[in-house]
């Protein structure tokens, strides 16, 4: 190698080394702050290891924290985010996957449409819905509800899953579903037949992008969800709020920071390629 | 007769449609509707004209969080781009332990825009974050105080969101890089062309759509900033760090302002189509080129 | 046991029409190949008769029963399709079982079917595997057996061949044949290959562009096309073309050149004018010297094929071949002396392109 070749592969190399310094920091200081106690949470530089690491914030976070007046930590609201996430996410792939589908393989009139209809709703601003949505679920008597939260994640998750979906089942051959019929198979046959066993990738991709969405959203949780099935993002938020206006336990707030980044983390490490395929899939346009 | 599976397809289609047209068109002609009348805690049905926009476009808050919206946006998508091409091209030279700086880059991507909002903050406060560190180094003036700053913490938030997109801009871009047939690169080198030049003249025109793609996503990261903004600054100091999805918020459910809010959005709602418009003028000018 | 009557079918994709028009019919146990260049609507039409596919306009008769609105499962067909169309996620025995699972066939008689259909067909032993663990040919097979399984009256194939080796569809053609002659039931098959066309067919129907040409037995469409599209279509080498002028009812002036046609088959009373005359290859021969009956032409070129050899020629300036053995094609001279026997002559009509 000449001497140029290897002072660009030193200066690559620092580069890198740098850069992945910038992105690695805040995770590792939250860590180190949830090791702490407060005091030393309070008093030292973020920078500094704790001097005797312990859990003691993890179960303060979990189970006695108090989020304005309920003391009672955010490991509720932890069962709240499973809750809202499993229903959420199973019935829009059941949703996505039917309707995929229905408009990749059936050659209905106005599929396009009906597809086109839904991606627009994708890209417009909750903002512009969410009050009509409100007063709608006031009317139904569901406002604040299990029921309400789940409804809107899936009424907001559904464009871009029917839309992965559809893509994927785009490229299947049409003579399967025609062999199907001709082999006297109903369509919801061949679907649970014939299409959800070549769905496992997919359905892979379409759920950790859901899964992923559900888990972190906080404006959908703070408005319809309520008191009872608020989730853990929602109560993280107003958490360091309360902590900072009384003794401020920087600890206890790391903690819960890091419990609440800790399920889409271990998804995100777990699954890899998946994970990469499902955050990008959102922009492949049909 | 039987129901043929057809017909079974369009009856499955049912409810998404229903669901999308009352959801969806249903909502937003509503809350355009909202928007010409002088509501205020609960909707109601008088005609007020234009009297809203022209009280949102006298309001400094509005004001404000519009044109963050813009500084934000072209800021945050500037660095992302910008970062996420450079990683890109890095982890393009072959370099050894790949996977592990992809895996470092990308991980922020699965956290909330809540919990990034609230390391940044943890980070960057001024007694014991980054500012007391550097001070302990030795640089007794360093500064860093941007949160309370009004005119410095929205650059907090364009920190925070880099760090928290760039990964993603970073690994669509260096699967563009990696698609590119490696016949072109042995073109350019029995050419005799630098590999600089490769990758501007060459290589880049060729990641048009991909950028595209990454500009979309930004994009609708922009628009939809309320989260990181209620974790990081709330806002503040005072509404300088204000954002629209955040105005129109505040204004329905804590500041009682229906009518306000309503036309504050479907002014982001036109921002959007405009800036839609835009982005299919790009890719269009990309499939020509 | 089938009879199909196919009545003004009509088919079009927005102002594109793909069939026009269509009338055919089909006897019981015939081997009806269809048969067409790419695109013509071949399998457009035989998705009309599956009833995968709604037409706009005529009706699709099996045994004088109206089929046209039923849905494929209910005419009792088999189909094979070029692409196979085997069920990735299901061994081949799930694959042919398919058809009675759902609707809900017991375990015995699922069982005793596809072991009837892996016999004929031999492929017993591959029954546990996936389609991926199977080659083209065995996938073939297996795709065959799924349709045999449902006891069908009418078997549809779209071009089930033409994913195949060359020595493969061969043999894959004999069996075919023989799963025809053993079922004796009707078969519609649509291919482009002539050879398979020929081979296979009872009668052969030639599409072109959305209307069937002519419908025939092989011998019949080979020796006497119906139209110019037809004679050009079938047979290779193709048939050559001249324009000339019908001077008398047994002579056609051609250039400079007059052939005599002295006992053409005409379809009607002949009429003078121009005309388009065609002459098959293998029926063209070279005389040593001019006779009576020769015409002079030009050697352009050789092409040899192995088993015979290919001369080009020319005629008053329009190009024509001759299939010779290699023998004969020796040491041709430049001015050569054609013969055309009768039986591989036909005449059209330049303007519709009807035979004469
Ligand atoms: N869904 C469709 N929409 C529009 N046009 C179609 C559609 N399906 C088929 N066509 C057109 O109909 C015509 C006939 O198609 P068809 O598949 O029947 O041809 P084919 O004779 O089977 O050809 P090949 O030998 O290539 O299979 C073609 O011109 C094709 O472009
Ligand atoms: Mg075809």
């Amino acid at each position: 190698m000449t001497p140029a070749g290897r002072a660009g592969r030193i200066g690559l190399y620092l580069f890198l080394v740098t850069t992945a310094l910038f992105f690695a920091i805040p995770l590792v200081i939250v860590v180190l702050t949830a090791l702490k106690d407060a005091d030393e949470a309070r008093g030292a530089s973020i920078f500094l290891l704790p001097r005797s690491p312990d859990l003691e914030a993890f179960s303060k976070a979990w189970s006695s924290a108090c989020i304005g007046r309920d003391c009672n930590g955010i490991g509720g609201r932890f069962w709240n985010s499973v809750v809202i996430t499993a229903l959420a996410t199973s019935i829009s792939l059941l949703l996505a996957s039917l309707n995929g589908f229905a408009l990749a393989l059936w050659n209905l009139r106005r599929a396009g449409l009906v597809l086109g209809l839904l991606l627009v709703g994708a890209f417009v601003p909750y903002q512009i819905m969410i009050y009509p949505l409100v007063r709608m679920f006031a009317v139904g008597g569901i406002h604040q509800t299990l029921a309400a939260v789940v409804i809107v994640h899936v009424l907001f998750g559904l464009p871009i899953l029917t839309l992965i979906f559809r893509n994927y089942y785009v490229g299947l051959p049409p003579e399967l579903i025609k062999a199907a019929r001709v082999d006297g198979a109903g369509f919801f046959q061949i679907w649970r037949l014939v299409i959800l066993p070549l769905s496992l990738n997919v359905a892979i991709v379409a759920g950790i992008l859901s899964v992923t969405g559900v888990w972190n959203d906080y404006l959908l949780g703070l408005i319809f969800s309520g008191q009872n099935w608020q989730p853990m993002t929602v109560s993280v938020a107003s958490l360091s709020a309360t902590a900072s206006s009384g003794v401020p336990e920087q600890n206890v707030n790391m903690a819960a920071t890091l419990l609440t980044a800790l399920p889409p983390l271990l998804l995100y490490l777990l699954s890899g390629k998946y994970f990469v395929r499902g955050v990008t899939a959102g922009a492949v346009k049909g | 007769m039987a129901i043929t599976p057809q017909a079974t397809a369009r009856f499955v289609l049912v409810p998404t449609i229903l669901l999308t047209v009352v959801g969806y068109y249903g909502s937003i002609l509503w809350t355009i509707g909202l928007s010409f009348t002088p509501s205020r805690i609960l909707p109601v049905s008088r005609w007020a004209g234009l009297d809203m926009y022209e009280r949102l476009l006298s309001t400094e808050r509005w004001q404000v969080a519009y044109t963050n919206l813009f500084v934000f946006g072209g800021l945050y998508i500037g660095f992302c781009l910008a970062a996420g091409l450079l990683l890109a091209i890095a982890l393009d030279q072959g370099v050894k332990g790949r996977s592990v700086y992809q895996t470092i880059f990308l991980y922020p991507i699965a956290l909330s825009f809540i919990v990034t909002g609230l390391a940044w903050r943890w980070l960057l406060n001024p007694t014991t974050g980054l500012q007391d560190y550097v001070r302990s180094l030795g640089f007794e003036s360093f500064s860093l105080d941007l949160l309370s700053s009004p005119e410095r913490a929205i650059f907090t938030l364009v920190i925070a969101g880099v760090w928290h997109s760039a990964g993603l801009v970073m690994v669509i871009l260096f699967a563009g890089l990696q698609s590119v047939d490696q016949e072109i690169w042995r073109a350019g080198r029995v050419d005799g062309i630098p590999r600089h030049r490769m990758y501007r003249h060459v290589v880049l025109p060729m990641l048009w759509p991909m950028v595209v793609t990454c500009l979309v996503l930004l994009g609708m990261n922009v628009v939809r900033s309320y989260d990181l903004v209620v974790a990081l600054t709330g806002g503040g100091p005072g509404f300088s760090t204000d954002v629209p999805a955040k105005f129109i918020v505040d204004h329905y459910f804590e500041r009682q302002s229906v009518g306000l809010a309503s036309a504050a959005a479907t002014l982001l709602l036109l921002t959007v189509v405009v800036l839609f418009a835009l982005v299919g003028l790009l890719r269009r000018r990309g499939e020509a080129a | 046991m089938t009879r199909v009557r196919i009545e003004n079918l009509v088919r079009s994709y927005g102002a594109h029409a793909v069939l026009k028009d269509i009338s055919l019919d089909i006897a019981d146990g015939e081997f009806l190949v269809l048969l067409g260049p790419s695109g013509c609507g071949k399998s457009t039409l035989l998705s009309a008769i599956a009833g995968l596919d709604q037409v706009q306009a005529g009706r699709i008769l099996f045994d004088d029963r109206d089929v046209t609105r039923l849905e494929p499962s209910a005419r009792e067909i088999g189909m094979v399709f070029q692409s196979y169309a085997l069920y990735p996620t299901m061994t081949a025995r799930a694959n042919m079982a398919f058809a009675l699972r759902v609707v809900g066939a017991s375990r015995a008689e699922q069982e005793e079917r596809v072991r009837w259909a892996a016999d004929l067909l031999q492929i017993g032993h591959l029954l546990d595997r996936k389609p991926g663990q199977l080659s083209g040919g065995q996938r073939q097979r297996v795709a065959i057996g799924r349709s045999l399984v449902r006891k069908a009256r009418l078997f549809l194939f779209d071009e089930p061949l033409s994913n195949l080796d060359a020595k493969l569809r061969t043999e894959m053609r004999n069996e075919i044949k023989a799963l025809h002659e053993r079922l004796g039931v009707t078969f519609v098959f649509v291919t482009h290959d002539q050879i398979e066309a020929m081979t296979l067919a009872t009668r052969i129907a030639v599409m072109d562009a959305g209307v069937i040409q002519q419908v025939d037995t092989p011998d019949e469409i080979y020796r006497r096309p119906a139209t110019r599209f037809v004679a050009d279509f079938v047979g290779a080498p193709a048939m050559s073309f001249l324009e000339g002028e019908l001077v008398a009812p047994d002579r056609v002036r051609i250039g400079e050149n007059t052939v005599a046609v002295p006992d053409y088959a005409w379809r009607s009373a002949p009429r003078t004018g121009s005309v388009v005359f065609g002459v098959r290859p293998e029926r063209v021969s070279v005389a040593p010297v001019p006779g009576t009956a020769t015409v002079a032409a030009r050697l352009r070129g050789i092409e040899p094929h192995g088993a015979d050899t290919l001369v080009w020629a020319e005629l008053s300036g329009q190009r024509l071949s001759a299939r010779l053995t290699p023998e004969a094609a020796a040491g041709l001279p430049q001015s050569l002396h054609l013969d055309f026997e009768i039986e591989g002559v036909s005449l059209f009509d330049p303007d519709s392109g009807a035979r004469l």
